[in-house]
């Protein structure tokens, strides 16, 4: 046993903090909401889609337009499980403790967000779409407002509602 | 004794070890002191000092994303609690 070890047996201990504070990596909703937006552009166009009509060769009609529709569904699903993991990023490694206290409903905000993936994977809804997106913006609000930051979000805005 | 938690002050202080620490020492320059947040006295903090102002200390890590006194401000001598030895 070292002397400080010896020490603290007698003499009271505090501790002290020593937290790096300010997160190590680097932390950005943008990408949650473009993966969002991207779910929301496939879903938009696979509902967008006709099925071959009869005056075309059936076969290579059909070939063509499933095609069409898989690429897009595998789209949608791959981003949808990109925004959940970006999210989740955030709410587990970036949002602390105390920013509980600002924000009561951080938990739920993103328990919503991440809900509303799966349930963009699960289906082709124009409303669900709209939800996640809508839902990424919020958490991405509180985000910048814990970095004291309002222009970045207008920035954020900025840039992530006009990809398409 | 003041436990350290976390790596900020890494290699000089090593995150979960204890440290003597003492109000008797007057702070100075590269010194570490324990002291409470400016901005939430619940929180203890321990960090190097880097200058001294009239106004009070300015603190940071040893890491360049550690918190400094440009997040938290300036400490002013009644929040610190002592000042580490041996490091």
């Amino acid at each position: 046993m070292n002397l400080p070890e010896k020490l603290s047996k007698i003499l009271p201990t505090v501790t002290a903090e020593a937290h790096c504070d300010i997160p190590c990596g680097i932390y950005e909703p943008t990408q949650a909401k473009i993966a969002a937006k991207t779910v929301q552009r496939m879903v938009m166009q696979i509902k967008e889609l006709k099925p071959p009509g009869h005056d075309h060769d059936e076969v290579s009609g059909t070939i063509e337009f499933s095609n069409a529709i898989a690429r897009r569904i595998i789209n949608k699903e791959k981003h949808a499980k990109l925004c959940k993991k970006e999210l989740g990023t955030l709410w587990v490694d970036y949002f602390k403790p105390e920013h509980l206290e600002k924000y009561p409903d951080l938990h739920t905000k993103f328990w919503n967000a991440m809900k509303l993936c799966s349930k963009n994977k699960q289906s082709v809804d124009e409303e669900a779409a709209k939800k996640l997106v809508e839902a990424v913006d919020e958490i991405a609000k509180i985000f910048y407002e814990t970095k004291n930051d309002p222009e970045r979000y207008a920035s954020y805005q900025d840039i992530t509602d006009k990809l398409f | 004794m003041v436990k350290v938690d976390g790596g900020s002050a890494f290699p000089d202080l090593i995150p979960g070890q204890k440290y003597l620490a003492t109000s008797l020492k007057k702070p100075k320059i590269g010194r570490f002191i324990v002291f409470r947040n400016p901005l939430d006295p619940r929180q203890v903090f321990v960090k190097k000092i880097q200058l001294i102002q009239k106004e009070g200390f300015y603190v940071s890590g040893t890491v360049s994303w550690g918190t400094s006194s440009k997040e938290i401000g300036l400490i002013p001598p009644n929040l610190i609690l002592g000042v580490i030895l041996g490091a």
